[in-house]
């Protein structure tokens, strides 16, 4: 599916490199438009999340107090703080100014205030998919160049087959397979959390031991999209390679691995880079199943947890914060491939 | 980097002369022209090896999705009939083990095939003919220079990029929780969060047939939107669309899996992700791990399969994509 | 010249394996009694061994008592903070926690508390009887969130007054005998009295002061709680250093946890996953009956509190017949075969039959057993013929009904395919939707649905679940979002009513005699078809810890997560440590390992049975060793 993507955002961006070579003055300007296009993005997320989970859902109120019998004050207390029964208009502008305030509002299961909820999943989350990116796209990259580089050969053949598997797989059946065989069967690994549960101990000891539980669930996110930037990348290169100025270089007579470090994979390079930008909204998917298998305490867990209540004011906000991360994620793509694309700069 | 083909296998070499010898009328003639062309390309795709085997593993498939009620009872899947032990490993009578209600796993996978199938292909059908109607609006009006036809396609494209953006599981969790889960909604959400891509692409195909010579004799010729869009950037996008569409499929049927494994499913109707959320919430490790295993690699085969199909597809579309097979 | 001979070697070495043997046999007796400490001290010095875990799918998720509703929430607030009563470990009757007796006036409208002395918060400040009068008279507050959640016990209170250091006198609007069973959580004044109302529903209580046998150490919400043994509590030193309660989200992983050792005892799983326990070593599997039941509840009619009829259920359901003929047609001996399997019972009526007192036990001719030619004989008699496509129609209407699944629960969910199965065999039409909790509560509010499945965890005072069933609990308020009261079943009878409004003023056998009656009421109108009493399912390493207090006090109690009961906590032990650790605690007296009989006759049974098998293997020795010497010496002779 992300190559679809890939393959719209470099139609979009060719066809914007093709309305005209873009200035130092233009690239700044292109650079605004890009930067106010993620803005009102960002603002049709703000509308679209008041509406999913303020408007549609039913009367929340019962659920705060597990149904026991309110008293209208009671009812009208609970009203009061959520801030339900005023007009649409009135509570989409309350809304507005207590997100951007960073008042996410309260947990209908146990009314903890949500952004401290997110607060407290959100460094697990990081680490998690963050060292899974860095790893998927290290071991993904490396695995398409050098499948693109020597084409046809049995590391191709076989790193193609294995990663197209790799692909098709569903990442929580992954897990628990994993979990099974490693944690359970072997018990080489632990069956879930961020630490032990007696305590990891502190220092060393206890960053050993958060390592030892980051291990599954971060083989498993970077297992499943290391398939993505493996196989684009690969594609890119071998593109790449039918490029004139490579003939060039080689009738110059550089070496291939020259030409290969100096000239054919940077360029092949710049969609991965888009890519793994691109990519960020389906990581984060992943890693709602991903967490839940391995009972990691980030944010996936934590909407997974919201899902069944289900928890609105929960549910609301770890979906804004991914929403969030990935139009950021893509700007920053969009703004590497603008900057960086020998093609669109051409001043 | 390359972009999707400026050109289209439609507007190949010149067809081969009818072995009459009789004139005919200029539709015979277009037939003819596209009888050969599905036959050369019928001929090219059967070169793919890797395109032919995974088409062979789909046609399996498909036909044991379709057979199924000949295949496998359906009282089966019927836990108040099931009498064997619950979560047994394979044995003769059971040739998958049996899951927690004691029904046979492999009845529910065969089941499982046509409920799982039938989801991703309709889920896409919803995608593909969203995607395709925004992309060749967006193509088509966006070539025009006239403002308003430019703000047509900037409203459709920032609602595309708001879809490619926001990130389809949480959207897809909060609606079908939103509305209640059931097949159709599963279906309907996938299909409504997953159209961005297909509209990008064909909106960047339908750009570069918007600047070919045809077209404007057909404007000059007084055509209007709807013919344009209908009778000569539709047919011309078709081909990369097909292509797109196997793929899709692919996306389709794994997102899926993961709905229903969030419990967003149906829980009457088996479909393979139904199977692995039954699997994962009744205890996996209890006896029989067949029951995880085998509807997972199902999915694998199956999402391969389309995915090899696809890339070939779009090999011999697009000669410039051939290469990287 | 002698031969050599092999044969008295081979007789001087059974001789001395003889002596091994008997040594071998008798060196456990011995060792353990001779000495007992030394040999507990090295199980329990290391760490590792005094910290017990807990694996729930649940977890704590606040520490204000009066926010708290998950099971596990529950649990932990026992442990920090004790009650004015608790439930008995070996009876249900109230037992003193903090309130050391107490006696009411003869009218029955005054009661005075006894309040221990020298308890300590955990911040050192002494627990007093204003402590108590606070408590009680805050949570009695008129529409606070205080009263909502502990009404069913301050219900009849109008006021707590400390008259003494350490006595307390309330007094009531009616007689209760709810009053011997307050199972309260006691606050500390000097905390609680900076937090007012308004200030309550954001109140975190991160550092709680409490008085309980354990106190947080660390805590992360919704994930795991970590408790340190309080060891100056009045009740005992608990005989574990640090208490864990971790939560899961991947049942499999909680077995897994099990299993490898991980963590101690498991809450929760599945009835799969237990099974799939047997037989790992080290692992013990409780099959305990609780207090629980799941049903299958019909729209009986659903209506306000005003008589008004709300929602669209439909009116077949209304029909005695047709509820008699759906709860013929379930096989509900295969639900806790199958689903279950058989940590179960048979459902019948809504007190569960460990409540033995009131328990009503319908007799064998009146049972709704699974009969499904009996289900369609009562519909063709009530006028539903067998229609098209199989589905019975009366009056051109299908009898169609719809069945609401809670996704939160893995049994009901399950359950739902086979009932579905049995109706549509005996010609109901059944759409089975699963949504969630709180969807279910607003559509059963409104009367919008037709059958649902849910169940209740049933307390040993009954009182609560009978009032489930009176007019008075239906909605309230209009449409078209009524308010929901706790009636999910909009069953209304007066004649009904009016027992329980009797029961509520009797105790003892009379009470016992008119809940059965009430029970025997409900059965026959079967305005529940309650499925199964599920059992809890626990399981945990006996091969690191013992000392656990079960509820009821049988092999099959339960061990944790008891009937309003913490004693166990405080009784656990690491294996192999002397029950003198913990069995002198309050409440452990029925500890399992807890030496009931004096010491000295387990040292001399032991020392005896050791002496002997060395007594044993001497005399072997002795008698091979002289027997070879008469056989040489005969040798010689013959020589």
């Amino acid at each position: 599916m992300a190559e679809a993507m890939l393959e719209g955002a470099r139609a979009a961006a060719e066809e914007r490199s093709g309305t005209g070579a873009v200035g130092s003055a233009g690239l700044s300007r292109t650079i605004t438009v890009k930067v106010l296009s993620a803005a009102i993005t960002l603002f049709v997320v703000l509308v679209a999340n008041f509406f999913l989970f303020r408007v549609l859902p039913a009367n929340p109120a019962k659920n705060l107090t597990h149904n026991s019998t309110l008293t209208a004050k009671q009812l009208l207390a609970i009203n009061r703080t959520f801030g339900l029964g005023l007009p649409l208009p009135q509570q989409f502008w309350n809304y507005l100014v207590q997100t951007f305030h960073g008042n996410l509002g309260r947990s209908f299961v146990n009314q903890l205030p949500v952004s401290e909820l997110i607060g407290q999943a959100l460094w697990p989350t990081i680490l998690l998919v963050g060292t899974s990116t860095i790893l998927s796209t290290v071991i993904g990259v490396w695995i398409g160049i050098r499948g693109g580089w020597s084409r046809g050969s049995r590391f191709d053949r076989s790193s193609t087959a294995f990663v197209n598997v790799l692909y098709a797989m569903p990442d929580f059946w992954l897990g628990m397979v994993l979990l099974i065989t490693l944690a359970g069967k072997l018990a080489l690994f632990p069956d879930g959390g961020m630490h032990s549960f007696t305590g990891g101990g502190s220092g060393l000891a206890g960053f050993a031991d958060l390592l030892w539980h980051l291990a599954l669930p971060c083989l498993v996110l970077t297992l499943v999209y290391l398939a993505e930037y493996a196989l684009v990348m690969r594609s890119s290169l071998i593109d790449e390679l039918k490029a004139d100025y490579l003939l060039t270089a080689r009738a110059k007579g550089l070496r291939d691995e020259l030409v290969r470090r100096r000239h054919a994979v940077p360029n092949a390079l710049l969609p991965s880079v888009t890519l793994i930008m691109l990519n960020l909204g389906f990581v984060i998917s992943g890693a709602i199943t991903t967490e839940t298998v391995f009972s990691w305490p980030g944010l996936g867990r934590l909407s997974y947890v919201s899902l069944n209540a289900p928890d609105y004011p929960t549910l609301e906000g770890t979906f804004l914060l991914f929403s969030a991360a990935v139009i950021v994620a893509n700007l920053i793509g969009d703004l590497l491939l603008t900057l960086f694309d020998p093609r669109v700069r051409q001043a | 980097m390359s972009v999707r083909a400026a050109t289209s296998t439609s507007d190949g070499p010149p067809p081969e002369q009818p072995p009459s010898s009789q004139a005919l009328s200029p539709r015979a003639l277009a037939r003819a022209r596209r009888k050969a062309a599905l036959v050369r390309f019928w001929r090219e795709f059967r070169r793919d090896r890797r395109g032919m085997s995974g088409l062979i593993v789909l046609a399996v498939m498909i036909a044991i999705a379709l057979l199924a009620p000949v295949l496998a009872n359906s009282r089966g899947l019927n836990p108040i009939y099931a009498t064997a032990t619950p979560n047994a490993g394979p044995s003769l009578r059971f040739p998958l083990g049996t899951d927690s209600d004691g029904r046979s796993v492999l009845t529910e996978l065969i089941w499982g095939a046509r409920n799982s199938l039938l989801v991703g292909f309709t889920a896409t059908l919803i995608s593909i003919l969203i995607g395709a109607l925004v992309g060749v609006v967006a193509g088509h009006f966006g070539s025009i220079r006239a403002r308003a036809g430019r703000l047509t396609d900037n409203l459709l494209m920032r609602a595309t990029d708001w879809f490619l953006v926001v990130p389809f599981l949480p959207l897809a969790m909060v609606v079908a929780r939103t509305i209640g889960p059931s097949l159709g909604v599963i279906i309907l959400v996938i299909g409504l969060t997953s159209w961005a891509g297909t509209a990008r692409i064909v909106r960047a195909q339908a750009l570069a047939v918007e600047t070919r010579p045809y077209l404007e004799r057909a404007k000059a010729l007084g055509a209007g939107h709807l013919h344009q869009m209908y009778r000569h950037v539709l047919p011309n996008v078709m081909p990369l669309l097909l292509a797109n569409t196997i793929l899709t499929v692919a996306g389709t049927i794994l997102a899926e899996t993961t709905l229903s494994f969030l419990g967003l499913g149906d829980p009457i109707r088996p479909t393979w992700g139904q199977m692995l959320g039954a699997a994962y919430s009744y205890g996996v490790g209890t006896g029989n791990v067949v029951w995880l295993l085998a509807p997972g690699i199902a999915v694998i085969i199956v999402v391969m399969a389309f995915t090899l199909v696809g890339h070939a597809l779009e090999a011999v579309l697009d000669p410039k994509l051939r290469d990287r097979q | 010249m002698l031969r050599p001979n092999t044969r008295p070697r081979l007789r001087l070495a059974a001789a001395g394996l003889a002596l091994c043997g008997g040594l071998a046999a008798a060196a456990p007796a011995l060792a353990a009694n001779a000495a007992p400490a030394a040999r507990s001290a090295a199980m329990s010095s290391p760490s590792d061994s005094s910290i017990f875990v807990v694996g729930n799918t649940d977890a704590v998720d606040t520490l204000n008592p009066f926010l708290g509703f998950t099971s596990q929430d529950y649990e932990v607030y026992g442990l920090i903070y004790d009650n004015l009563m608790d439930y008995g470990q070996l009876d249900y009757k109230g037992t003193p926690r903090l309130a050391t007796s107490w006696s009411h006036s003869k009218d029955g409208l005054t009661w005075t508390y006894h309040i221990r002395k020298g308890v300590k918060w955990s911040d050192g400040v002494p627990l007093t009887a204003a402590d108590v009068a606070y408590t009680i008279q805050r949570n009695i507050t008129p529409n606070s969130t205080e009263f909502a959640d502990n009404e069913a016990y301050v219900g009849e209170i109008s006021s707590a007054v400390a008259t003494g250091k350490y006595t307390v006198v309330m007094k009531v609007k009616h007689y209760t005998p709810v009053m011997n069973r307050l199972e309260v959580p006691i606050l500390p004044e000097h905390i609680w009295k900076k937090i007012s109302e308004k200030q309550l529903g954001s109140f975190k209580n991160l550092n709680p002061v409490g008085s309980g046998p354990f106190t947080v150490s660390t805590y992360s919400s919704n994930q795991s709680i970590r408790l340190t043994a309080n060891p100056h509590y009045w009740g005992g030193k608990p005989g574990i250093k640090t208490l864990v309660f971790q939560r899961f989200d991947n049942p499999t992983a909680e077995k897994l946890a099990l299993a490898n050792g991980t963590i101690s005892f498991a809450e929760n799983l599945t009835s799969a996953l237990w099974q799939s326990l047997k037989g790992t070593p080290g692992v013990k599997l409780i099959n305990a009956p609780a207090g629980n039941f799941d049903e299958l509840s019909f729209n009986n009619g659903a209506a306000t509190v005003t008589g008004k009829p709300i929602g669209d259920g439909n009116p077949a359901l209304k029909d005695v017949n047709v509820r008699h003929a759906i709860s013929y047609a379930l096989n509900t001996s295969v639900l806790v075969k199958k689903v279950l399997l058989n940590t179960g019972e048979f459902g019948t009526s809504i007190i569960p039959p460990i409540y033995t007192q009131f328990h009503y036990s319908p007799p064998a001719s009146q049972t709704y057993h699974y009969n499904p030619a009996k289900a369609r004989a009562i519909l063709d008699a009530a006028g539903w013929k067998v229609g098209p496509g199989g589905v019975r129609v009366k009056n051109g209407k299908q009898l169609s009904l719809r069945l609401f699944v809670r996704n939160q629960s893995p049994t009901q969910t399950q359950d739902a395919p086979y009932i579905k199965g049995w109706l549509n065999a005996i010609g109901i039409k059944i759409t089975v939707t699963s949504m969630s909790d709180s969807q279910l509560t607003a559509d059963i509010g409104n009367g919008q649905y037709d059958l649902f499945m849910w169940g209740w965890g049933v307390e040993p005072n009954p009182d609560f679940q009978l009032s489930v069933f009176t007019c008075g609990q239906r909605s309230y308020g209009s449409g078209p979002n009524y308010s929901p009261g706790w009636s999910d079943s909009f069953y209304c009878n007066p004649a009904y009513d009016k027992l329980y409004h009797q029961q509520q003023a009797l105790d003892g056998e009379p009470r016992a005699k008119v809940v059965k009656q009430m029970q025997k009421m409900l059965y026959d109108d079967d305005a529940y078809n309650v499925l199964y009493y599920p059992n809890d399912l626990q399981a945990y390493r006996s091969d690191k810890f013992t000392g656990f207090a079960p509820s009821p006090d049988k092999p099959n109690g339960l061990y944790l997560y008891q009937e309003i009961q913490w004693w166990s906590y405080r009784c656990i032990r690491p294996a192999g440590s002397s029950p003198s650790l913990t069995d002198h605690n309050i409440g452990c007296e029925h500890e399992i390992g807890a030496v009931t009989a004096p010491t000295s006759s387990g040292v001399n049974g032991g020392l005896i049975g050791g002496i002997a098998a060395v007594g044993v293997a001497a005399g072997l020795g002795a008698w091979l060793v002289v027997s070879r010497r008469r056989k040489v010496a005969l040798a010689d002779e013959r020589e």
